[in-house]
């Protein structure tokens, strides 16, 4: 958790090494043989998820759970409900309402509004 | 002679009008304090002789001019006079410059950035309609949102009314400020980060909250929605310091031949049958009312006045969850002259206003984490006046006082009870973050006077020395101040009342709180109302 988007100098090799030596560091506290049984691993910082799933600022919720972006304000007011202000085009991630976390929801209720 | 009407406990500014408004209702009201002074935290204490400090509350705005005219403060000795312009203090070397006039004012914003000084007018339209909405709830009681009484009913629909009014667009914009956090609210106007900085200081005054904390919006607009004379959003100083607020009420009290005892420290309120009948005081004394108001905040009501046996179930528990985190402190500083700041033009305008030093928003979140830490932050967020500027009277003739509010300060430290060691430690960290921009300010000390939140409990009884009586956030305004089911004034015990800065609308040296209960007990007695309405200015 509390992984920056934007890290001070940025993530170099070395950042990415260190976080991730954390990491494993925090876990072998409590499962002290992983070191040995670790085959491979990958570090995926916020950086990372925006260049490859194109989510902007690296966030799997597409924006953030705060009151001011829910329900009938998710992503804000004037694109809630899954239409936007431009006919024809609609919204049906996670920056929609419920949300993210894979429920299928938002895509579902998008459909359902296009249809009506 | 120990039988009264109406019994308030407690003469803060909010205990003294409640009394006053009593009092001018025909009623035989004493008001009991147990220190030696009136007014709690708005006050003014010779600490350093010759130096008047407003110890704890600083400057005026929220006082409402209904209750100001209506009790004649002014001929009681009220003079409020609106603070001339102010200076901001960016991390390096960048300052802004905060003017009445609004052509200077969008000059000196211009020069940090022509987008913010656009900007600036969408923010104040904005800021002040928000606040135009809140303002009318001001003095009302609010509406208990579960009930069917038709006085709630009326209430709710008051409400919506004033809600849907804002139109559509306008609700949504209300309901996302009121849950945003004060960065991110400025984020949608301005770029200059000292601008946000500036602005964002509001959002955090006497709240356990950061400036990137859901929330702190409103807080923001709690310190805007007052005025000066009429003008919404300025901040003034009292002519002699605060206790000039807490001194013109009490004239007001006595005039309407209401009684002030001091040095009445009460030890425990008297109930039978579920019904409040009077105190004791410590010295023993028994005092009787039909009437018995607590301007005190819910803690030390409920925990240390009354007893549990004496309480519904559950309330124990409401209290106990009730938020008091204490996170400011204040630093009077006595001066031998005028200090003079790095990079700030020799205008009285802004020299003789208030200074903000308040850095970046990175800077005042970082002292938000030092806070929660249970320590003070080297770099701390002040906000700070020279009253003495324009005001004679707080000091010895070409001498100063400054005022100086800390944000953030705990109640206790990660190292246990506050020490004299270290407040005087938290004092210089203040005094250095002031010389910083100000390089012969250490030479013309005299005096240096420290104020944390713990001593705000031991002195003022403010519990956890929280200076709104209970945290300003979502869960614990309107009809959830202080507790859901208990926001009009009235208590779980009958014919006790609450009236401190812990009820609707919360702290701020408003003297609201109090006139709202007034009026609430004098409808309970079938007495004629004898506090005003307020006024609106739009309409």
């Amino acid at each position: 958790m509390y992984v920056p988007r934007n890290l001070k100098g940025g993530w170099t090799d070395e950042a990415r090494q260190q976080m991730q030596e954390r990491v494993i560091e925090t876990i072998a506290q409590y499962a002290p043989g992983i070191r040995d049984q670790i085959v491979h691993s990958e570090f995926l910082t916020p950086a990372d998820l925006e260049r490859e799933y194109r989510v902007t600022g690296g966030h799997w919720h597409h924006t953030e759970f705060a009151m001011d972006q829910m329900l009938m304000m998710r992503p804000t007011y004037e694109a809630a409900q899954y239409s936007t202000p431009i006919p024809g085009l609609f919204l049906c991630a996670a920056g929609c309402h419920p949300g993210g976390d894979i429920t299928g929801a938002a895509g579902h209720n998008a459909a359902q509004e296009i249809l009506r | 002679m120990n039988k009264y009407d109406a019994i308030v406990i407690g003469a803060g500014h909010n205990g003294l009008t409640n009394a006053a408004y009593l009092a001018k209702a025909g009623l035989d009201v004493v008001l009991l304090e147990k220190n030696d002074f009136i007014g709690g935290a708005s006050c003014t204490q010779e600490s350093h002789k010759g130096w008047k400090y407003s110890s704890y509350s600083y400057v005026c705005s929220m006082m409402r001019q209904a209750i100001h005219r209506d009790l004649d403060l002014a001929r009681h000795g009220l003079l409020i006079v609106p603070y001339l312009g102010t200076v901001n203090f960016g991390d390096g070397d960048e300052r802004l410059f905060g003017y009445h006039n609004e052509e200077a004012a969008h000059l000196e914003l211009k020069r940090h950035s022509p987008h913010d000084a656009d900007a600036m007018h969408r923010f104040q339209a904005d800021l002040t309609r928000y606040a135009q909405f809140i303002r009318k709830t001001l003095m009302r009681t609010p509406p208990d949102p579960t009930s069917f009484r038709p006085r709630d009913i009326m209430e709710l629909l008051f409400m919506g009314k004033q809600l849907w009014n804002l139109g559509e667009k306008e609700i949504y914009e209300y309901v996302r400020f009121f849950t945003m956090s004060a960065a991110d609210f400025l984020d949608g106007y301005f770029e200059s980060d000292l601008l946000k900085a500036a602005m964002a200081s509001a959002g955090i005054i006497g709240t356990a909250l950061g400036v990137k904390s859901p929330g702190s919006s409103y807080i923001l607009l709690h310190h805007v929605m007052g005025d000066v004379d009429g003008s919404i959003g300025a901040w003034g100083l009292p002519r002699g310091g605060m206790g000039a607020i807490s001194e013109s009420i009490a004239g007001a009290l006595q005039e309407h031949g209401g009684e002030l005892r001091m040095n009445a420290s009460v030890q425990k309120v008297l109930v039978e049958n579920r019904k409040a009948i009077g105190v004791v005081l410590e010295n023993g004394d028994e005092l009787r009312a039909p009437v018995v108001v607590s301007n005190l905040d819910p803690v030390q009501t409920f925990m240390r006045l009354m007893d549990k046996n004496d309480l519904p179930d559950g309330i124990y528990r409401k209290v106990a969850n009730y938020k008091t985190r204490g996170s400011s402190g204040k630093v009077n500083i006595a001066l031998s002259a005028m200090p003079k700041f790095t990079g700030v033009p020799d205008n009285r305008y802004i020299c003789q206003g208030g200074q903000g030093f308040s850095g970046s928003l990175e800077t005042m979140e970082r002292a938000y984490d030092c806070w929660k830490r249970g320590r003070w932050s080297d770099d701390p967020f002040v906000e700070s006046v020279i009253p003495s500027a324009w005001d004679p009277t707080v000091a010895p003739p070409g001498k100063h006082w400054m005022s100086n509010f800390v944000q953030y300060c705990p109640p206790e430290l990660d190292t246990g009870t506050w020490t004299s060691d270290d407040r005087d430690q938290f004092g210089q960290a203040v005094i250095d973050k002031i010389a910083r921009y100000s390089p012969g300010f250490k030479d013309l000390i005299e005096h240096v006077d420290v104020r944390t939140p713990y001593d705000m409990q031991e002195e003022i009884g403010l519990t956890e020395g929280n200076i709104f009586q209970g945290e300003l956030t979502i869960d614990q305004l309107l009809f959830n101040r202080p507790f859901p089911g208990y926001a009009q004034y009235r208590m779980p015990v009958k014919n006790m009342y609450m009236c401190g800065s812990a009820t609707h609308p919360g702290g701020g040296v408003s003297a609201v709180c109090g006139a709202n209960a007034a009026r609430e007990i004098l409808m309970d007695l079938r007495k004629p109302n004898s506090v005003p309405e307020d006024d609106f200015y739009d309409e």
